[in-house]
């Protein structure tokens, strides 16, 4: 059921809309989230990548990047098992952000 | 609201009969719109996706991206109007050519974690310079052979579209089937050709 | 000209999907999260989680905020 704003008769549907039901609303929100974390995850991956190849990094800094990465990716698969979400669903189209992945 | 396919030259334009297309002209150009179910799904991305392949199989189209609307066939050929130039020299940069769409990637395999953090690196650098050396090795092959080739964003994979001229595209498939054949530790898929997606967006929002 | 020649079929509707989701000409775009039919939030990102540009002039109201 659609609340009509006052006016809008006579063009229903101008605006792209993202319906949720309050039930939907928790996955749409953890989904989003979860989202961001793991562009936010992969980010930092690829940064530490090229870090390393860069050269330069003691050998300390490269073990604790390393472990650090292997947390992060050990904790993400373990939020997306829990709320029951597969890699391909968090998968967002960020336009220009989206080249940065 | 309506949505937006594809532009096409108007003279062109194919004769679209059903499923509530249309064909809107103006100028050089031609839009073809159609309906916009009330949900987004991944099966309306298809059927949106098979509307725009169709067309292209027949003319050169500048596919617009899924989710494209406009609120209805005036503001349509208002966008027609306003854009008419830029997208009538974006339509003759792809000119008779196709997309191929390239993909390699390790397989997925429940592999041991790595026995310390620079291990763990170490393997993320070597799978990560893999890719590299599958692009330029690929790259090789489509050397003289396709106009442009565009590395997409991608994780832990190699995604390469290129942009290819319709007559040279069998050919640049089986060159990477071949050099598929001949990767152990990489899966490759070739699909294509494609409408040109990835050579028609705008520069600033490329990518 | 354009046929699908693939590898299998599963692989190429995932190459059609990147390829509709992901590219193609965007004309910028104005989502609008609501529930229940109350407009809520404005994003003015090309951030989408189902994408669902609307072209042409913005449609949001002053108040929608």
């Amino acid at each position: 059921m659609t609340t009509d704003v006052p006016g809008d008769e006579l063009e229903p549907r101008r605006r792209a809309r993202i319906e949720a039901d309050p039930e939907q609303v928790e996955r749409g929100l953890v989904q989003l989230v979860l989202t961001l974390v793991e562009l936010l995850r992969q980010l930092m991956e690829r940064q530490a990548i090229r870090r390393v190849e860069a050269g330069g990094l003691e050998d300390d800094q490269v073990e604790e990047l390393g472990r650090t990465l292997m947390l992060l990716d050990e904790k993400m698969t373990e939020l997306r098992d829990h709320f029951g979400l597969e890699a391909e669903d968090l998968n967002i189209d960020l336009g220009p952000l989206g080249r940065l992945l | 609201m309506i949505t937006l396919f594809a532009v096409t030259w108007r003279t062109h334009a194919p004769t679209l009969d059903k499923d509530g297309l249309a064909v809107l002209a103006d100028g050089n150009l031609a839009m073809i719109v159609g309906p916009t179910p009330s949900t987004t799904s991944r099966e309306d991305a298809l059927a949106f996706g098979r509307v725009v392949e169709r067309v292209a199989s027949a003319v050169d189209v500048l596919p617009f991206r899924y989710g494209t609307t406009a609120a209805d066939t005036e503001a349509a050929r208002e966008l027609l109007r306003e854009n008419e130039s830029s997208w009538a020299a974006r339509l003759l940069q792809v000119e008779g050519c196709s997309e191929l769409a390239i993909r390699a990637a390790r397989p997925e395999s429940d592999e041991e974690p790595a026995a310390s953090g620079a291990a763990h690196l170490d393997r993320l650098v070597s799978r990560s310079r893999q890719l590299d050396i599958a692009e330029e090795e690929i790259g090789r092959l489509l050397t003289g052979r396709c106009r442009v080739v565009r590395r997409l964003a991608g994780h832990q994979e190699l995604r390469l579209s290129c942009l290819v001229e319709r007559h040279q595209v069998d050919l640049l498939r089986v060159l990477v089937e071949e050099w598929a054949a001949s990767q152990t530790e990489l899966e490759v898929s070739v699909t294509g050709a494609w409408a040109t997606y990835s050579f028609v967006a705008n520069d600033e929002e490329a990518g | 000209m354009s046929e699908y020649h693939v590898a299998s079929d599963d692989i190429a509707l995932v190459d059609l999907l990147d390829r509709v989701i992901g590219e193609g000409v965007v004309i910028g775009g104005d989502i609008v999260l609501s529930i229940a039919g109350v407009d809520l939030v404005y994003l003015g990102l090309r951030a989408v989680l189902a994408p669902a540009h609307v072209a042409g002039p913005s449609a949001l109201r002053d108040e929608a905020l």
